[in-house]
């Protein structure tokens, strides 16, 4: 299935078995890095990034009316297909690390083997919404992995060709190329263009589509009932169905426009008062955070943030996150794999994750380096305690670099257990591996095909 | 910044943050240690009359000194002003996580390492001295070695001798340190380069971002402490608190092995046609691989002749994807994993030259390396470098660098854009110069890609050309910052 979701459980932990769980975590983290055959996930065709982290108890969250959070436990993934096919897997597949891992959690229903429904049940009930962006819409874990055998396979073939080719025209070597492709039995498939199946589409940009259809539709009926208004031609049923979809419209608006207002003047107020801060990390922490990066190509990061305790600015994290979700397939983020955020209501916490290209000073600094990049930050966690104060929501904020990197590493939680299906690949390297693909087949100008060239 | 903050400076500013002294071409490295029972102080007392200022550039020789942690730690600053150091340079270029920003791995990790290796004498301090001719460096040499012994320092290897090499090259026969930033108040600020903020060199100016960056301060109440500046605000207004780090600047020191005969026979066997090497094609690959020819000619002006245009051969005033200033977005002319276009990638990166170039300038350098070791081949002519063979002398490049911020100034540069294989959307490109080439699992970063049209040329099992051999990082206080440290 070329659909990707986001699995997000979230379990308290036995506070006595604390200590095994971070023993188990360990070891399993340990075999991923050793990419033992038996590690986490090395089973799964399906699981694009994977993570656990323990979140630990807070006595002081600051500025917030719940004083106490417990030991907790993480779970995110990105995964082809349906959250619950993927536990399912994960019962199926794993539950002896299912056990040994969720046995230190409280309420853990146990064995998967003997209980496995019940225990998927149990695991089906931890489940968060989240809002998702993946960096490689429509690319299936098989899919990303074929076209990275086909490129470097046409890259070995014009390594060895290369001067043989250099002479032709840039048609010609397109034509060459295609000609190796279909000579090899395993590659066959790259002379069909990928297609996205209906459920994919939907299951990806369906969110989306429902959007733009409710406000599109209300748009036109608030225009239609204006027309009527001055041109009377509408009979009763469809009068009555355009006053409620105008009316729908008329109140999404009146209602963004009050919270654009609101949020303003919070932050007017903001500004006049001191803020609530947290209290900022050690070098000896985030040594100590950063000690656990040592991948050449991706890595990865995890926040808990904790919303300003004010109504209006968790109603706009609650809009701006559900606005991301719908969103999310149309942007593109070049570094960024996957990245998820959601909502803990009851402690009003945003947690967010992300794999990503580099490393997380680099990551971090490519969000503030251009000032376009910065209005979306600040739209984004402006609301999050000890970001710096925005100016109409999009000003200021993280244009002040020292208090969103301070906010950024207090914010940041040690990843217990990372787990990346391609971990030698860049987000533009997928990319630019489908362009590959979808380049064998039909035809191509000189320049089309000199620029399809351009991509090895 | 106000005119009295430019006069402060140049007074305050140790002389090499105005110019690496191309009049004095003899250069003497020395890597000294502080021994549990030496008074680092004392041999501060000695040395800081001598260290000279921006004020005294000019000065017929040259001292300038830098200290790390260790040796700040030694010197007795106090607990509070160590603290407001960055955190790179109190882990230390040798720290784990620092060399996995470095690509200190494998043959290039601290443990292989001349000097500045864990289990090594801790590295405290720095001393350049500057001559015009090798005798007078000689004297220099041993007139201070006399007095850090009779303080009871000690050296950590032996002093690394420098002189330029011909026509300003550096070892494998190309010219070097053309490209530097224009940073306001140090340099003459021209209309064909925008330069970048004070702050991205020295602290206690606003950076590339308009903020101050960290500045380690001294309490009020410290005795001496009204020898330092005044700490002031992001609005210039001074503070009660004295700030040591005010024109100060942190500086990146790394010794890197050349291996010259390598670089040659390699290019030579890959450019070879019927088995019969072809000199030509050899430096074209070379010169495609750095981004300029042997004289300094960037390939953007001329991209086929191998050109020693005297006009040209500094110029540095283009850019990669400009309609004028460019017309190389596809890496036709300097192609995209070259050497210069990844140290400094200008309008390059993210198909948006606007944001490339904002990028491009949080993360610029100024630079003050020099090579070591002698040439082997006086003229350094490639077609002789090659013939010559390998004569198994230590040399290469000190490469030193100064600025504000370690971690985003050069780890960055060092980590995303000179060993990452996906720079600018490459798949198997670290720097074919300086960059880490290996090959490990799926992991491949030992390719250059030269863009033609219609189809690239492809080097792969590219060897290790440069060598890490040593290094740390180190803070170069200003004047003043100095005098405290002589009173402590």
């Amino acid at each position: 299935m070329a659909f990707h979701k986001g699995v997000t459980l979230l379990t308290e932990v036995n506070p006595d078995q604390l200590e095994n769980l971070e023993k188990v975590l360990k070891e399993y983290n340990n075999q991923i890095e050793a990419e033992s055959p038996n590690a986490p996930f090395s089973q799964f065709d399906h699981v694009h990034f994977a993570r656990w982290v323990i979140l630990y108890e807070r006595q002081d969250v600051p500025c917030n009316s719940d004083d106490y959070t417990p030991h907790t436990l993480l779970y995110t993934a990105s995964v082809d297909g349906y959250e619950k096919d993927h536990l399912a897997h994960f019962v199926e597949q794993w539950p002896e690390g299912l056990d040994r891992i969720y046995g230190c959690c409280l309420d853990y229903p146990g064995s998967a083997k003997d209980h496995g429904p019940e225990v998927f049940r149990w695991l089906d009930k931890q489940r968060l919404k989240s809002t998702f962006y993946s960096g490689m819409v429509g690319l299936s874990l098989d899919q990303l992995r074929q076209e990275d055998t086909l490129h470097q396979r046409i890259q070995a073939y014009l390594d060895e060709s290369q001067e043989g080719l250099r002479a032709l025209t840039a048609i010609q070597v397109r034509n060459n190329i295609q000609d190796f492709v279909k000579s090899q039995t395993d590659l066959k498939w790259a002379l069909s263009p990928a297609k996205m199946d209906w459920t994919s589409r939907w299951q990806t940009y369906g969110p989306l589509y429902r959007l733009i259809g409710v406000l599109g539709l209300s748009a036109l009926c608030l225009i239609a009932w204006i027309v009527n208004c001055f041109t009377p031609f509408m009979p009763i049923w469809l009068y009555a169905f355009t006053s409620v979809g105008g009316a729908i419209f008329l109140f999404v608006v009146l209602f963004l426009v009050l919270l654009f207002l609101s949020m303003r003047l919070d932050e007017i107020k903001e500004k006049k008062q001191s803020t609530c801060e947290r209290p900022p990390r050690s070098d000896e922490e985030i040594a100590e955070i950063l000690g656990a990066e040592h991948a050449v190509v991706q890595t990865h990061y995890t926040a808990v943030e904790f919303t300003k305790n004010r109504m209006i600015r968790y109603i706009w994290q609650t809009v701006i996150l559900w606005v991301v979700t719908r969103l999310s397939p149309t942007i593109f983020v070049p570094t960024v794999h996957a990245a998820r955020w959601f909502q803990i209501p009851s402690k009003k916490q945003v947690i967010f994750v992300s794999n990503f290209d580099g490393d997380s000073e680099s990551y971090l600094h490519a969000f503030i380096d251009i000032s376009a990049i910065v209005r979306s930050m600040n739209l984004m966690y402006g609301s999050t305690v000890g970001f710096p104060t925005t100016r109409w929501l999009i000003r200021e904020g993280a244009n002040s670099r020292q208090g969103y990197m301070k906010v950024t590493r207090v914010a940041q939680a040690k990843t217990n257990v990372w787990f990346c299906a391609i971990p030698h690949l860049s987000v533009e390297n997928k990319k630019n591996n489908k362009m590959v693909r979808a380049g064998l087949s039909g035809t191509m100008s000189e320049q089309e095909a000199q620029a399809w060239l351009r991509r090895f | 910044m106000s005119t009295s903050n430019l006069i402060d400076m140049s007074e305050d500013i140790q002389g090499i943050l105005t110019g690496g002294y191309k009049r004095l071409p003899h250069a003497k490295y020395i890597l000294l240690h502080f021994p549990e029972n030496s008074q680092p102080v004392d041999i501060m007392k000695v040395l800081v009359p001598d260290v000279t200022s921006s004020k005294n550039w000019s000065d017929p020789q040259a001292v300038n000194l830098a200290l790390t942690y260790s040796g700040l730690k030694k010197m007795g600053l106090p607990a509070t002003t160590l603290d407001g150091f960055s955190r790179p340079f109190k882990e230390g270029m040798n720290d784990p996580h620092r060399s996995y920003m470095l690509g200190d791995f494998r043959e290039n990790a601290p443990e292989y390492w001349d000097f500045g290796a864990p289990d090594g004498k801790s590295i405290d301090l720095l001393l350049i001295l500057f001559a015009s001719q090798p005798e007078a460096a000689e004297k220099m040499l041993t007139d201070y070695q006399k007095k850090w012994e009779s303080k009871g320092v000690e050296k950590v290897s032996e002093p690394i001798d420098s002189h330029f090499l011909v026509g300003e090259k550096e070892h494998f026969g190309f010219r070097d340190g053309i490209a530097q930033p224009i940073v306001k108040g140090l340099g003459k600020v021209n209309d064909k380069t925008t330069p970048i903020e004070t702050g991205e060199v020295l602290l206690g100016y606003k950076d590339q971002y308009g903020e101050l960056p960290r500045n380690p301060e001294v309490r009020a109440d410290v005795e001496n402490s009204n020898l330092l500046p005044r700490a002031i605000d992001i609005d210039g207004k001074e503070q009660p608190d004295y700030a040591f780090g005010s024109n100060g600047t942190y500086l990146i020191f790394r010794k890197l092995f050349q291996d010259v005969h390598k670089f040659w026979h390699f290019l030579a066997h890959k450019t070879a046609v019927n088995g019969e090497t072809n000199e030509e094609m050899m430096i074209r690959m070379a010169s495609k691989m750095m981004g300029r020819w042997p004289s300094g000619v960037p390939l953007s002006k001329e991209p086929d002749k191998n050109s020693d245009d005297p006009d040209l051969t500094h110029f540095d005033d283009f850019l990669y994807v400009h309609e004028t200033h460019g017309q190389d977005k596809y890496g036709y002319k300097t192609p995209i994993g070259s050497h210069i276009r990844r140290t400094n990638p200008r309008d390059t990166l993210r198909n948006d030259p606007v944001e490339s170039l904002e990028i491009s300038q949080k993360h610029r350098l100024l630079r003050r390396g020099r090579p070591y070791g002698p040439a082997l081949v006086d003229d350094l002519d490639p077609r002789k470098l090659l013939k010559k063979g390998d004569d198994g002398v230590d040399r290469g490049l000190l490469f030193i660098s100064l600025c504000g911020d370690i971690n985003r100034q050069f780890e960055f540069t060092q980590r995303d854009w000179v060993n990452s294989p996906k720079f600018d959307d490459l798949y198997e490109d670290a720097d074919p110069v300086i960059g880490n080439h290996y090959q490990e699992g799926e992991t491949k970063t030992d390719t250059f890609t030269q863009q033609q049209c219609p189809m690239r040329k492809r080097v792969s099992n590219l060897p290790q050309f440069v060598l890490m051999k040593g290094g740390a990082y180190f803070f170069m206080p200003g004047m003043r910052a100095l005098k405290y440290l002589a009173s402590l």
